[in-house]
Order: C-alpha cells, then sequence, then structure tokens
C-alpha cells in the first residue's frame, strides 16, 4: 500500500513592498521668506483687480455718452394777417373743425338700424 | 313779469316738437328691443316644445307645440312691426332726405307693415302644424322682398345722414370763395393763387363724391337677390361704396382746412 507523501503546503510569497525613496528634506522656510511670498501673492491679486476695475470704468464712458440736455427753442408764431380777426374767417374756422369733427364720427352704417336676423322655415319633421 | 312767462312757455310750445320727434324715435327702439328680447323668449319656448311634440307625439304634446307655434309666430311679426316702426320714424327725424326719397320710404314701410298686418290676421285661425306651416311659408316667401325694401331705406338713411354734412360743407366753401373775394386786397398774389387752387381740388373732388352718391343711389333702387345672403352681400357692396363716398367728402373738408390755414398767416 502506496501512500503519499502529503503534498507540501506552498506558502504564499508576498510582494516585496518598495519602500519610498527617501526624500531630501527641504531646508525649513524663515517667516521672512513666508511673508515675502504672500505679501507679493496678495500684490499681484490687487493689479489684476485694479486693472480689471479700469478697463470697465473706461468702457462704460465710451459705450454711454450722455448728451447735455439744451433748452428747446420756442417756435416761432407765424404773423397772423388781417383776415383772420375777420368775424367770418373765424366762424368760417369754427365750421371747418365742426365738419371735421362731423365727418370723422360718421360711420356707413347706423348699428341701431341692423334688421332683426330671424330662422322662419318652423322645420316640424313631414308628417 | 307776465311778458317773460308768455315768452317762456312760446318757447317750450315751439321746442316741443322737436322734442316729440327725438322722443319718438328713441321710444320706437326701445320699444323694438323689447320685442326682439319677447322674440328670442317666444322663440325658444317653441323650439322645446317642438321637439318635445317629435319625440313623443303625443296628443298633449301637439297641442302645446301647436300653441307654442301660435305664439311664436305672433311674436315674430311683432318684431318685424316694431323695426319697421322705429324704421318709419328715423324717416321722419332724417334731415338730409330728400321729400320724394322720404315719401318712397314710407311708402315701402306702410306696404310692409300691411302685409305683416294680413299675416297676423291668419295666426288666430291656425288649428293645426300643417296650417301653421303654410302660415309661416307665406312670410318666408315675402321676407326677401321685405328684406330688400329694409336695406334700401337703411342705405337711404345713411346716404341722407352723410348729405347733411355734404350741405352744410357746401355752405361754408360758398363762405370762403365770399370771404377771399371780397379781402382781395389783404392777400398776396401768391396766397391768392394758392386759395385757388385749392378751391379747384374742391370742386374736383366733390365731383367725385357727387357721382359716388348717385352710383349708391341707383345700385340701392336696382337691389335684388337670388336669396337673403345675395341681398346682404349687395347691401355691404353699397355700405362699402358709402365709405368711399365719407372719403372724398373727408378730403375735400380737409382741403377747405387748407384754404382757411393760408388766408390765417401773412407767409
Amino acid at each position: 500500500m502506496n501512500t503519499q507523501p502529503p503534498a507540501p503546503s506552498i506558502e504564499p510569497v508576498m510582494p516585496p513592498t518598495v519602500q519610498p525613496a527617501p526624500q531630501p528634506q527641504a531646508p525649513p522656510r524663515s517667516p521672512a521668506t513666508i511673508i515675502a511670498i504672500v505679501l507679493g501673492v496678495l500684490l499681484v491679486l490687487s493689479v489684476i483687480v485694479g486693472f480689471s476695475l479700469y478697463r470697465q470704468r473706461v468702457s462704460t464712458t465710451v459705450s454711454a455718452p450722455t448728451p447735455t440736455p439744451e433748452p428747446p427753442t420756442p417756435t416761432p408764431t407765424p404773423a397772423l394777417s388781417a383776415i383772420a380777426a375777420k368775424p367770418a374767417f373765424i366762424q368760417l374756422e369754427e365750421a371747418v373743425a365742426t365738419l371735421s369733427a362731423a365727418i370723422a364720427a360718421y360711420t356707413p352704417q347706423d348699428e341701431a338700424l341692423t334688421p332683426p336676423t330671424l330662422v322662419l322655415p318652423l322645420g316640424f319633421a313631414q308628417q | 313779469m307776465k311778458k317773460f312767462t308768455a315768452f317762456v312757455i312760446l318757447l317750450f310750445l315751439l321746442l316741443l316738437p322737436v322734442g316729440h320727434i327725438q322722443a319718438a324715435s328713441q321710444q320706437a327702439y326701445q320699444d323694438y328691443l323689447f320685442q326682439f328680447s319677447q322674440y328670442r323668449q317666444k322663440y325658444s319656448e317653441f323650439q322645446v316644445a317642438k321637439n318635445t311634440y317629435e319625440k313623443f307625439k303625443t296628443l298633449e304634446s301637439q297641442t302645446q307645440a301647436l300653441s307654442a307655434t301660435k305664439t311664436m309666430l305672433t311674436q315674430r311679426a311683432q318684431l318685424l312691426h316694431a323695426y319697421l316702426v322705429f324704421l318709419s320714424e328715423k324717416v321722419t327725424e332724417e334731415e338730409g332726405l330728400t321729400n320724394v326719397n322720404r315719401g318712397l320710404y314710407q311708402s315701402l314701410i306702410r306696404t310692409e307693415l300691411t302685409f305683416l298686418e294680413g299675416h297676423s290676421q291668419l295666426i288666430p285661425s291656425i288649428n293645426s302644424i300643417e296650417d301653421a306651416t303654410t302660415v309661416s311659408e307665406q312670410l318666408e316667401s315675402h321676407y326677401q322682398v321685405l328684406q330688400i325694401a329694409i336695406r334700401q331705406i337703411v342705405a337711404g338713411l345713411s346716404v341722407g345722414r352723410l348729405s347733411v354734412i355734404s350741405r352744410n360743407f357746401d355752405k361754408n366753401v360758398s363762405a370762403a370763395q365770399t370771404l377771399v373775394n371780397t379781402s382781395a386786397g389783404l392777400l398776396s398774389s401768391e396766397k391768392v393763387a394758392t386759395v385757388n387752387r385749392w378751391f379747384l381740388q374742391i370742386t374736383n373732388k366733390k365731383n367725385l363724391y357727387q357721382q359716388k352718391v348717385e352710383e349708391i343711389t341707383r345700385d340701392s333702387t336696382g337691389l335684388t337677390g337670388y336669396n337673403v345672403d345675395d341681398v346682404d352681400q349687395k347691401f355691404n357692396e353699397i355700405l362699402g361704396k358709402i365709405g368711399e363716398a365719407k372719403q372724398y367728402l373727408s378730403d375735400d373738408i380737409s382741403y377747405l382746412g387748407e384754404v382757411v390755414r393760408t388766408i390765417k398767416y401773412l407767409q
């Protein structure tokens, strides 16, 4: 009776972990350097904001120029003729105004006179 | 004081006929509107009774349908009568009508009123639905003649209203010509020439107006049609021509306005 030797147990092989290369240590910044960097950033930002505001103001001024209002000059009234003072002329002028109003108000058909619309056939079904 | 009282009474008596004429037309119109409202109600009741009768065909529904039909026919005749009376009052009032036309229109109205009275007298003797249909057909066969007469009168009244304006216009053109002639020394020769050109334009336009009115009168007098719709269409064409006549007169009035403006100022 052959006895099988036990299968050799395979040990899991762990991949070798790559150790990060040691970074070179940056030299610590001095407080004066940090302040200088912050001030530099603020300076750049203020220059950008200032420039954009300036452009906006310039463009507004150019696009909408407001004209200076001038006082209206009164229309000169033409001189009246001697006829204009005559009663016959005044009467004629009034009559023309009345005629103009009358013709403007005139309509060809007086709506009140529209005849009634009737359905005449009684419509009883034939007996 | 007595003289003043007598004057007031006299003035009242003089103005009374004018007030009476205005009241007559308005009263007739109010009566026409009332009769129209009554007709709508009676026609609605007639339709309900007719539908009930045709649905059930019972003796009771037949009696009710016959009664509602007679009432509706009576009211229909009264409505047309009221409309013709209103039209007659308008013809009496309209200042722009000539006596010939006024007489002609009143004669047309009298003929139609006589027909309606005869028609109304037949209604009480209706005893069956067949009778009612026969009596109704009497009005139906005459309806086109009635519609033509009505439209002739309505067109005549419209032209009459325009004639009133036209007559006033003519009077004022004459007044303007007199004013220019009597004041020739006050106007420069250029002004006189301009004014004369406006007067020429006024005469030409007035001729066009007059021709249009004659055309309207011809169309209205010879108004006919195959049916009521055809008559209606031709009547609308007449109304369109009255609108054109109005435009000519309107242009003429504006030319007279130019004459007034020309002589009013020095420059």
